[in-house]
């Protein structure tokens, strides 16, 4: 279905299409051509079509004033709160319509594109379509995140919609039908809640984040550009970008240089302090520093010169006399890569070269590509891992890659297809290099460098943004490889190729096998139940299977205690120092065998210590978090030293262990103190050697049974002093109870209690 | 010995076999559906309880796990035991036949519960997240005391309730070391609670029938008004 509905007289067809030009060049899907699907009666697909649409958009004019049709589309479009009427001749919409403003598109062939009831008509529908958009990406939830968050644009869309809405008509006040009752019934229960809600939610918005409910903050002053330092042509290309947007946005724009390490961790931790900014970004930096938590969204990215698009492909280079057989028109596949460097395995190690190890095409899909299929940086091959030696080059050409491919220096490199061209038949390289080399294309699409804001930029500077990009010209920046920047929605598959290199970047944690025993007789069942909970946890722990895998990691050891219950102690196997102290014990009550493999489970999830490899991508040892608990800063984890022999069969070569502290932590990452680490082991996907690390579980009593504790020592202070009181001190006592001066000495305790009893008459003991 | 003191002894005695023979029996006597019943009351006080409260509760101190063990299996039945011969070693008949009838009542009340809403211990209920502590000292304690102390006769507290009546019958008796009585008393109360055996309704219940069993008691003995209190040499009558 499309995005926005056009409600218009038929025979004006002609007419109205200049309208839909206009909404379609901003990339907005629009209905109007009212062909209907088969098997489809009209009506139901009108009705569905608006029920789909994020708009409605009447065209009233002298026809169509008096189409009951036209009204009846337009009062859908009303009672959604989505309707957005224009007029194209000097008319009044009908009278239920008239108490929202029709944007004057009276002789719209002669109006300017900068025209205030065009640009009118642009923004309540992009208003309205973004409303949309969000309402279904997040929902209810969505928003009450959004709030919590304090986020502006999420308000200031609110805020939009809310305005689209209150423009709209209230319906006259017409009572007493039972439907319009039952509507009045559930408004009022819908506030009423809404209310509860907020009275619940209101302590935690002030507490948590007291700006949330304050007004939305007006538009930044300035805007700071954050450019990935790869060269001339790319600080070019924006200084272009920066100078075009200037005069189209309100806030100034202050331009910032960095280094690609340097921009992760720029983008990654930004400073809300430091206002808003804008960043042109690489897909290996957007990735890298979206996985370590920055909050970023994206505007738009450029088209290429070389490619003609948004995506981009990299492709392997190879020496043709590596593969006999292919030629340019019939290059060898991927397959064929693979094979080759298996055959080659105990004959040689191929050489793999690149330039900058922030390249997303001759670096970082490269060594997605060889951890996928077991091929390393590594000395010798094992008999599941193919070795390479994978070196850096000087200098920061993807041309030279390919050169030293060609002349014998390097087996293997990757590049982009700007590169590729040159080395193409008829390309300027062909003849000197061209000739002695292939490119094999790796099927993954790789979007163009991306252009993307801080996620609290206000959100009508990011719409300037957006609309100052979309409205760019075909050869605006025409700069090195870049020819235009095209805002994100109208940049064809490079959405999806980002999201695809995001997923592939997103390696599943390396398995760590169980070895499950027992201490005393523990019947079968219950060792079953625990190899159970394992396999259902989906978590990083695998059983440990003696005839597959290689290495043990853990060894869990159940002993039966009293009742339902059994002592699971949990450790780690080899561990070199024993002053870590890595076990855990777990006294685990259960009332048969399928409630323990539930409970240890659940166990596995919320008490157990868990193991993470450090992320391969970064310089510091990181930990990209995907589990649930907290680490906070300076706590203990355990560092251990892994070199992959055969990782399926959990065939490892483990260094020593040592003790390290957490550095930094947040929702996105553990970053851990260098202490104790190799350097040039970080940083290296190509390497199979690295580091995992044991995520020790904090695990703190709660305030509530602390102070238990406390009034437990209290009471046996007091009973004690008590006792003291009532034997070792005897004339303190006298003197503490003397009765006064003056009164009589009644009976106490137990013995008023018997004076009490012969008063009444009972028997004397 | 005096034949009420003796009576008392008897009926102490016999509580304690009954909740040998109730224990023994308890298996048999509860069927399916009431045990399934007893897990969804004690679902019913998790909920009432702030979430989280027992989620790392192996991580308590060694003060909870020894301090908390010591008060439930040892200072219980050891001042239960005191009480109940410096009472019977007492001239008077009155305070040692209180103490025993107001602990009978109290069992009486009890069992029914026991026997009709076997609520499970906490630790014992998988959602609760407790663990029994003093397995962290050792697990022969649970063990020694379960012939008489049924996994699932949680509800109320007869740990509480009979500490109650001992502190109750304690000051009532004027027994001259009722304060530090109080006082461990007291220790006994939280250790149910730390140890992760007992809800807080179970408290709150054990707390209740242990007053209303001293009271009860009390109204049967034959004086069952206490005295006026003394009055001050020249105070207007």
């Amino acid at each position: 279905m499309s995005q926005v509905f056009v409600s218009y007289k038929r025979a004006e067809k002609e007419r109205v299409k200049p309208i839909v030009d206009l909404l379609e060049a901003q990339g907005w899907s629009v209905w109007w051509d009212r062909k209907i699907p088969p098997g489809m009666t009209f009506e139901k697909f009108i009705e569905e079509s608006i029920a789909e649409a994020s708009c409605v958009v009447a065209v009233w004019s002298e026809l169509s004033v008096a189409s009951d049709w036209i009204k009846t589309e337009a009062s859908e479009g009303l009672k959604r709160g989505i309707l957005v009427p224009v007029r194209i001749d000097e008319v009044d919409p009908p009278f239920a319509f008239r108490q929202i403003h029709a944007a004057d598109l009276t002789d719209l062939a002669n109006r300017p594109d900068d025209d205030p009831e065009v640009q009118g008509l642009l923004g309540s529908v992009g208003k309205l379509i973004r409303r949309e958009e969000r309402r279904r990406a997040g929902g209810t939830t969505g928003s009450i995140l959004r709030l919590l968050r304090s986020d502006p644009a999420g308000e200031a869309v609110d805020e939009a919609g809310r305005d689209a809405e209150a423009k709209q008509p209230r319906p006259a006040r017409t009572g007493g039908r039972p439907a319009e009752r039952r509507g009045k019934v559930a408004a009022l229960a819908a506030g009423g809640v809404a209310l509860l809600a907020a009275i619940w939610a209101l302590p935690s918005l002030l507490s948590i984040g007291g700006d949330a409910a304050a007004a939305a903050p007006p538009p930044p002053e300035s805007l700071t550009f954050i450019g990935v330092n790869a060269g001339a042509e790319y600080r070019a290309a924006d200084d272009k970008l920066v100078r075009y947007l200037k005069g189209r946005i309100e806030p100034e724009i202050g331009s910032d240089l960095y280094d690609y390490e340097a921009a992760v961790d720029k983008l990654a931790n930004w400073n809300p302090k430091d206002g808003p900014f804008l960043a042109r970004a690489t897909p290996y930096v957007y990735i890298a520093a979206e996985l370590q938590g920055a909050d970023l969204e994206v505007l738009g990215t450029y088209q290429s010169r070389a490619t003609g698009t948004t995506t981009y492909h990299s492709y392997f280079v190879v020496r043709r006399s590596d593969f006999p057989g292919h030629d340019a028109d019939r290059p060898p596949s991927l397959e064929d890569l693979v094979d080759r460097l298996r055959a080659d395995r105990d004959k040689r190690r191929h050489r793999f070269i690149y330039h900058s190890k922030f390249s997303t095409s001759s670096y970082f899909l490269p060594s997605l590509f060889f951890r996928r299929h077991g091929i390393f940086h590594m000395a010798a091959p094992t008999e599941s891992l193919v070795a390479i030696a994978s070196d850096q080059i000087e200098g920061d050409s993807s041309t030279e890659l390919v050169k030293q491919v060609a002349g014998g220096a390097a087996d293997l490199a990757a590049v982009w297809d700007g590169t590729k061209t040159k080395f193409d038949p008829g390309g300027s390289l062909w003849e000197e290099y061209g000739r002695v080399v292939l490119f094999i294309r790796i099927d993954s699409r790789l979007p163009n460098d991306v252009l993307v804001c801080s996620g609290d930029l206000h959100a009508g500077t990011e719409q300037q943004i957006r609309d100052a990009v979309r409205a760019m010209g075909e050869a605006e920046i025409d700069s090195g490889d870049f020819l235009r920047w095209k805002e994100w929605r109208q940049a064809e598959d490079a959405p999806e190729a980002l999201a695809a290199l995001r997923w592939s970047a997103l390696a599943a944690p390396a398995r760590v096998t169980v070895k499950i025993g027992a201490e005393g007789p523990v019947p079968d069942a219950y060792l079953e139940a625990a190899e159970r909970a394992v396999r259902l946890s989906g978590t990083e722990f695998v059983v440990f299977d003696p005839d597959y895998h290689a290495h043990p990691d853990f060894r869990w050891t159940l002993k039966p205690e009293h009742d339902g219950a059994l002592l699971l102690t949990s450790d780690v196997i080899g561990l070199a120092d024993s002053s870590l102290d890595l076990e855990q014990k777990h006294w685990i009550s259960f009332a048969d065998a399928g409630e323990l493999t539930e409970r240890i489970s659940a166990f596995i999830h919320s008490r157990m210590h868990r193991v993470r490899n450090l992320w391969p991508y970064a310089d510091r040892p990181t930990v990209i978090r995907d589990v649930g608990f907290a680490l906070p800063d300076d706590s203990r984890v355990v560092a251990q030293k892994v070199d992959w022999l055969n990782p399926e069969r959990n065939e490892i070569s483990t260094g020593g262990h040592f003790a390290t502290r957490v550095a930094e932590s947040d929702l996105y990452k553990l970053r851990l103190d260098l202490a104790g680490f190799a350097e040039e082991l970080l940083g290296d996907p190509m390497s199979n050697v690295g580091y995992r690390v044991i995520l020790e579980r904090p695990s703190r009593e709660s305030a509530v049974l602390r102070a238990l504790s406390y009034l437990f020592m209290a009471l046996l202070v007091l009973a004690a002093g008590g006792a003291v009181f009532e034997v070792a001190r005897p004339g303190l006592r006298a003197a503490v109870t003397a009765p006064a001066a003056g009164a009589a000495p009644g009976p106490r305790g137990w013995r008023r209690f018997r004076a009490a009893a012969g008063a009444g008459g009972a028997r004397a003991s | 010995m005096s034949r009420p003191k003796l009576f008392a002894w008897l009926l102490l005695t016999a509580i304690f076999a009954a909740n040998l023979v109730e224990t023994a029996l308890e298996g048999a006597l509860v069927g399916d559906r009431v045990r399934e019943l007893g897990f969804r009351v004690a679902h019913a006080f998790s909920e009432l309880e702030p979430d989280g409260l027992f989620a790392h509760h192996e991580a308590s101190g060694p003060i909870a796990v020894f301090g908390y063990s010591l008060s439930y299996f040892f200072v219980f039945p050891l001042l239960a035991l005191a009480l109940a011969v410096t009472l019977s070693c007492r001239a008077d008949d009155g305070p040692f036949r209180l103490f025993a009838r107001a602990l009978a009542i109290d069992y009486g009340v009890s069992l029914p519960f026991f026997l009709l809403f076997p609520i499970p211990e906490r630790w014992a209920y998988p959602e609760s997240g407790a663990m029994l502590l003093s397995d962290q000292w050792t697990s022969a304690l649970i063990e020694a005391v379960r012939p008489m102390s049924g996994l699932d006769n949680c509800f109320p507290s007869f740990h509480v309730s009979m500490t109650v009546v001992m502190i109750g019958a304690s000051y009532l008796a004027g027994v001259r070391l009722r304060g530090a009585v109080a006082g461990l008393g007291g220790t006994v109360i939280l250790s149910t609670l730390g140890l992760g055996i007992h809800w807080l309704p179970d408290i709150v219940a054990g707390v209740a029938l242990g007053v209303l069993s001293v009271a009860l008691a009390l109204r049967l003995e034959p004086g069952r008004r206490l005295a006026a209190p003394p009055v001050a040499a020249g105070a207007p009558a």
